[in-house]
């Protein structure tokens, strides 16, 4: 029973993180120009768990998107990165994300601050 | 420590190159060269774990729909955009050709079971029926049997049940098989 409530439980995180992983992505990339096991790092160092293949394609989607441009920067380590930047318009995409983001979570938290959890 | 050697990486981003094949060279090249750097970094870190990308045709098929429709509208190649609107369609056709036949077939298995069970209500309408010609005529329940007569008797019974139950566990494990391969390839998280 413990079992299945847990698997429930990371299901259901699991869905979160895939929806928020862009905007995630977005912020960082906001902050400063990365590579992608760079972002990698980040997310995990943040406890957001992405695992190693995932950030490809969601990039990859980004910049189809538009909303970073890339660079591959040789920085004499051996091998080349190829820098992620965000773009105006993936900048713009972020600033109104951000703002929905703030509108739901103190929505929820207007719903879960009312829950008793014992 | 390195779960994976230089070998497994060479083996690894010549299968990832032949699965972007459908890519235009530029874009395939540009995605094998950031994955292959990534590895090389990991394998300096000794961190590197190629299962964590699953088989290397999976993954490239996690960049084609994106990207190949991206060098299609981009390039504004007729025939690159008809290529990959149609690799899109075969989505539906992996649906009518693969998950409704096998959802056909595991309900089909359990009807084969039910009939089975049924067969003490209603022995001479449910079985194995043959023409008089011998030739196969009809097989489960059958309401009008015309010239046809059954042969199996009372050993339908356990037959239809063992046949049902095994069709219904195959299309079952068939099934699970297609959706944990969607799984895998939306996948988000460890």
């Amino acid at each position: 029973m413990q079992d299945h409530v847990q698997s429930e439980v990371n299901a259901w995180k699991s869905q979160i993180k895939k929806g928020t992983l862009e905007l995630a992505i977005l912020a960082l990339l906001d902050v400063k120009r990365s590579y992608g096991l760079e972002l990698l790092e980040r997310l995990n160092e943040l406890d957001l768990e992405v695992s190693e293949g995932s950030i490809y394609p969601l990039l990859a989607r980004l910049r189809t998107e538009k909303k970073v441009t890339t660079q591959w920067v040789d920085e004499g380590v051996g091998h080349a990165h190829k820098y992620y930047s965000l773009t105006p318009y993936g900048h713009r995409i972020l600033t109104k994300m951000l703002a929905a983001w703030s509108e739901y979570t103190k929505a929820l938290d207007g719903v879960i601050s009312k829950v008793n959890p014992q | 420590m390195n779960k994976s050697s230089k070998a497994d990486i060479d083996d690894f981003v010549s299968r990832f190159r032949r699965g972007l094949a459908a890519l235009p060279a530029d874009i395939r090249e540009d995605l094998v060269r950031e994955v292959q750097s990534h590895f090389d970094e990991r394998l300096i870190q000794e961190k590197l774990d190629l299962a964590a990308f699953g088989s290397p045709e999976e993954y490239a098929s996690r960049f084609l729909n994106a990207e190949a429709l991206r060098a299609a509208v981009t390039r504004d190649n007729p025939l690159q955009l008809v290529a990959v609107l149609l690799g899109r369609v075969r989505a539906t056709f992996y649906v009518m050709f693969v998950v409704l036949p096998l959802a056909v077939f595991e309900i089909m298995g359990l009807a084969l079971v039910v009939t089975g069970f049924c067969k003490p209500f209603s022995s001479g309408h449910i079985g194995l029926f043959l023409e008089p010609a011998g030739r196969f005529g009809a097989l489960g329940w059958v309401n009008d049997l015309g010239s046809m007569h059954e042969v199996l008797g009372y050993a339908s019974m356990p037959l239809f049940i063992f046949v049902g139950l095994l069709l219904f566990w195959a299309c079952h494990r068939l099934l699970l098989l297609v959706a944990r391969r969607e799984l895998a390839l939306m996948g988000v998280g460890r």
